[in-house]
């Protein structure tokens, strides 16, 4: 998700616009709530890097969490989370996972790491493709990555970016039409 | 001006050196000395030709030798747009003073000069610095650079029509301003070549009006052009080329050493294995050089023409500007010069010895340049030179400017907004775009939206400067304007860097396929990160790479001069041998439809199995066209609904459709018309997705980008975003971003050459308008049949079905005329 992304742009002088936590999360409560979700997996990467966390993103992030008392949150642990402190951490009130094998899946956040013969599913890479119609017209967007023997889902920030991917044959690619979902 | 003495001694002093070398002044060397030394600003031009750098240098020598001066430290910059100029001009400097006993230090301060000496001029300066603007730039982010600076007397600024209307030149504009501001006797001169817009050239410059002072006398220049022994009358975009290689070789043997300038990259490729392909025997001594090599392979090639060891150099713009080749007595230019001003430069790289005439031979590459080719020359001769608008108030590069000033010892708001707008590409910068600046650097938006994490300039009593360290080396690595494409290095497994070339092309690779660059047959082995390995491959053969941007309009003078030779031709006249060798495709023309004169508007409706085709000849060059094109697509699809596929050259504009298209409709609805220009053409184009891009160099010159520290790929990671994603966020969060208006503006100006295209509907409003309906595609409208036929079909069938078109058109033809 990126949280703070903006706000680590800010505090090293990159004028970008101001995108409050609040809003991605609320886009993850509609579908919460939509899809009556009791737990929730999230493959690393929840928060971009400690200079972005501020007082306001991270009570803004620990209200929601208190607003949740039902949901079980599991954070597998990314290469941006795995910036923060200890006491970060602790503040976010979650314990963050190195990866979370439990078959037939195998949670991770790289989705090329050794999966004990699981199925990996990861991040990581905000996984898009561009699409090209006639008139030189052509649109990036991002996908869901399903190959052999991993999966990779597309980042749910709203400042994340894309990594243009190069699906081989036999991949299977599945594109949200209508953001959120 | 009264002649003192010590003034007279000090010519007289000069006009002995210049005797002692075997020279004597020109007028206009003189010229310049006496405005120099009456305190004026100004700028030298001349087409080509030798003397105007001692005709900006020695003025301030003479000034020097009149009365010295009793303080050390800078009193002259010298600013040159090339690096690779820097090391011959200092020698230049340096070789004046010493002949004059000036006791002045001549130094270069680049990005190539070694950190040590770098380190010395930051505690002293010698008397004159040459240096690039970017290099000026980071100087002003220094807060010593007032105590170093300030006691200037002189900047020059050479090639000034390289920078007119980039924002490189913009950026210098700004440094001038600032260097004004604390020296109001500072005088400015420019170098340049000759161009269409002088006086606006000059007061961009110097922030008002300037000396202008023509150089020396226009040099003797030779344009001619390689005939073919027939061409096509149906001709399209390429085919001539190769038919042309035997001659092409034959210049190359008969000459002591040329350069081929071709139009893009990718033909540069092509040229070189095809010229290698005819002399094998000439390895080694032909070379290739564009700006996607390696730096390293550049300066080589570079080396081999200045001692005159190449027979020849297949090249691109890239070599436009340079240091001298003296041994270069030819050149010549593949595919059509586009522009005047641009044959002129080109030409002007060959015989650079005093009394030697400069030679180009133009190549086209297709038949309908040889129109181009007739049509530069009369330009040419008739001294009708095109114009380099310059900027008008770009607020990225104002934003750049105002951190590097503010890391620099700071600015009072006031005082900075009035010097701002003493350059003249801000001098109509409105109060409230200065604000949305000034908050854009400090608040990171406007003040409504205040981002309160945001940390750049910072306000301490009434000066805005930079506390934070780390933002200011940040801010520094990042000075200029010059935006790399996305490129990837290409490299030999054994770490040899070859140059770079485009993301997608690589993209498009799998490992094992082959592809030609750099001359050489290489074979892609993987991609990693940015960096693309390759192996030599055995055979010269495989894809071509693709660069993005080679596609050079018709500039507004060549393309009038384009229009006023077919006019020549619809009145019966063929003048000049490329003309006589177009005859036949010009009877054709005019027995099958009609050659439009200068005032004229040629449309043709014809009607293939692929459909009802309109083509309309408004000579205004491809960028113009391919705004006409959407443009009038749009506005017959508004009379009544159609899908049209487009096609453009720099000679006309085909819009095909499967039903007919309401043309008269829609002349009389107002098909010219310029009103509500602007809605339509957003309406008719991609105009967002073309403005995402040109966001790519916005957001690198206003500091959004940050590339990384040199040598130390990670530690940034966590600031690096494209300039898409920052495009997107915008456009979601702050849609009114004076930036993203920038962006759109700058696409309707550079990419579509949004004035050009007003002033040509204007014109179209004007013209005569001769409607035909030929049976079959005339030899004008074959080549955009062409061009639209080769994005659908693969290469091989491509060649083939182009052949039995042409076939079946002469044919034809041979029935008009037998």
């Amino acid at each position: 998700m990126h949280l703070g992304k903006a706000a680590t742009f800010q505090a090293a002088g990159v004028p970008v616009p101001l995108i409050e936590a609040e809003g991605s999360l609320a886009r993850l409560d509609t579908l919460l709530a939509r899809l009556s979700v009791w737990r929730l997996i999230v493959l690393g990467d929840l928060w971009h890097a400690p200079a972005g966390m501020t007082e306001r993103t991270l009570s803004a992030f620990c209200d929601w969490h208190a607003a949740h008392a039902e949901l079980t949150i599991e954070l597998v642990l990314g290469n941006h989370d795995r910036k923060l402190s200890e006491s970060l951490h602790r503040r976010t009130g979650l314990q963050p996972l190195a990866c979370l094998p439990e078959a037939p899946f195998y949670f991770c956040h790289e989705p090329e790491e050794n999966a004990e013969g699981l199925y990996a599913l990861g991040g990581h890479l905000h996984p898009g493709v561009r699409l090209v119609g006639p008139g030189r017209q052509s649109l990036a967007a991002p996908c869901f990555w399903f190959r052999e023997t991993s999966g990779v889902l597309p980042a749910f920030g709203s400042f994340t970016g894309l990594g243009l991917i190069r699906p081989q044959r036999g991949d299977r690619i599945y594109l949200p039409i209508r953001p959120p979902l | 001006m009264s002649v003192e003495p010590q003034d007279q001694a000090a010519l007289e002093r000069v006009r002995n050196w210049f005797t002692e070398e075997g020279w004597t002044p020109f007028a206009f060397q003189e010229e310049a000395w006496n405005a120099y030394r009456r305190g004026e600003s100004g700028l030298v031009h001349s087409a080509t030709g030798t003397g105007k750098t001692y005709a900006v240098w020695l003025g301030a020598l003479l000034e020097v030798l009149a009365s010295p001066s009793p303080t050390p430290g800078l009193k002259a910059l010298w600013i040159t747009p090339l690096r690779a100029l820097a090391t011959d001009t200092v020698q230049a400097l340096q070789r004046a003073a010493e002949a004059l006993e000036v006791p002045w230090r001549v130094e270069s301060r680049t990005g190539d000069t070694p950190p040590a000496i770098k380190a010395r001029q930051r505690e002293t300066l010698p008397e004159a610095l040459v240096t690039t603007p970017e290099s000026l730039s980071l100087m002003l982010s220094t807060p010593e650079s007032n105590a170093l600076l300030s006691g200037l007397r002189l900047v020059v600024v050479d090639e000034w029509h390289e920078l007119l209307s980039t924002k490189r030149g913009v950026l210098t504009e700004l440094a001038l301003a600032r260097l004004r501001a604390w020296n109001p006797d500072l005088r400015v001169w420019g170098v340049s070549a000759t161009l269409g817009n002088l006086e606006e050239a000059a007061e961009t410059l110097i922030g008002k009006p300037g000396t202008l002072i023509r150089g020396n006398l226009e040099k003797e220049i030779h344009i001619d052009c390689l005939l073919p022994e027939r061409i096509e009358r149906f001709p399209w975009a390429g085919h001539l080329g190769k038919t042309l290689l035997p001659q092409v070789v034959e210049a190359i043997e008969s000459s002591a050493s040329c350069l081929l300038f071709t139009n893009t990259r990718s033909q540069a490729e092509i040229w070189f294995q095809a010229i290698l392909e005819a002399r094998p025997d000439w390895k080694g001594q032909v070379e290739i050089h564009h700006g996607s090599l390696d730096r390293e392979v550049r300066d080589a090639v570079e080396r081999g023409l200045k001692t005159g060891r190449l027979r020849a150099v297949v090249c691109t713009s890239s070599l436009d500007l340079g240091v001298d080749f003296t041994p270069v007595d030819r050149v010549l230019q593949i595919g059509s010069p586009k522009g005047v001003s641009r044959l002129l430069q080109r030409a002007g790289r060959s015989g650079h010895r005093p009394g030697m005439p400069s030679r180009i031979t133009c190549v086209p590459t297709f038949a309908l340049e040889l129109i181009d080719v007739a049509a530069v020359r009369d330009a040419a001769l008739a001294g009708r030179v095109d114009r380099r608008p310059r900027l008008e108030r770009p607020l990225d590069v104002l934003a750049q400017h105002l951190v590097t000033v503010a890391a620099g010892g700071g600015f009072q708001e006031r005082e900075m907004l009035s010097e701002v707008r003493t350059a003249r590409a801000y001098r109509d910068l409105t109060d409230a775009e200065w604000r949305w600046t000034l908050n854009f650097v400090t608040r990171g938006g406007e003040s409504l939206r205040a981002y309160p994490e945001f940390q750049r300039v910072a306000l301490a009593g009434d000066r805005y400067l930079i506390k934070n360290l780390d933002v200011a080396k940040r801010h520094r690595l990042g000075i200029g304007t010059i935006v790399s494409d996305a490129t990837m290095e290409v490299r030999f497994a054994g770490g040899q860097r070859l140059g770079s070339v485009e993301e997608s092309f690589v993209a498009r690779l799998r490992p094992g396929d082959r592809f030609v660059f750099s001359g050489r047959p290489l074979e892609f082995v993987r991609a990693r990160g940015m960096i693309a390995t390759v192996r030599p491959a055995k055979r010269l053969q495989g894809a071509i790479p693709r660069w993005m941007g080679g596609r050079i309009p018709l500039s507004t003078e060549l393309a009038h001069a384009v229009r006023l030779k077919l006019e020549e031709a619809s009145g019966g006249e063929l003048l000049g041998p490329e003309m006589q060798k177009m005859a036949p495709l010009l009877r054709i023309q005019a027995a099958w439809s009609a050659i439009p004169a200068a005032d004229e508007l040629l449309i043709e409706r014809v009607q293939t199995r692929e459909g009802h085709h309109l083509f309309f000849y408004p000579l205004e060059g491809r960028l113009v066209h391919e705004g006409l094109a959407a443009l009038f697509a749009y506005r017959l699809a508004q009379v009544r609904p159609l899908t049209f596929s487009l096609a453009c050259n720099d000679y006309g504009l085909e819009l095909l459709s499967a039903g007919p298209a309401p043309l008269d409709e829609a002349l009389e609805r107002g098909l010219f018309s310029t009103r509500n220009l602007e809605e339509h053409i957003r309406g008719s184009l991609n105009a967002a997705e073309m403005a995402r891009r040109q966001f790519r160099e916005i957001a690198r010159v206003a500091g959004l980008l940050f590339e990384g520290y040199p040598s130390q790929r990670k530690g940034a990671k966590q600031l690096q975003a494209s300039s898409g994603l920052f495009y997107d966020v915008f456009r979601q969060y702050d849609p009114d971003h004076l930036l993203l208006r920038q962006a759109d503006r700058e696409v309707l100006e550079r990419q579509l050459e949004h004035s050009r295209l007003f002033e040509a509907l204007e014109r179209l409003q004007r013209a005569r308008l001769i409607l035909t309906e030929p049976r079959r595609p005339t030899p004008l409208a074959f080549p955009m049949l062409i061009d639209r036929l080769r994005d659908s079909v693969s290469t091989e069938s491509f060649a083939a079905r182009v052949e039995k078109m042409t076939v079946m058109l002469e044919k034809e033809a041979d029935q008009t005329t037998g």
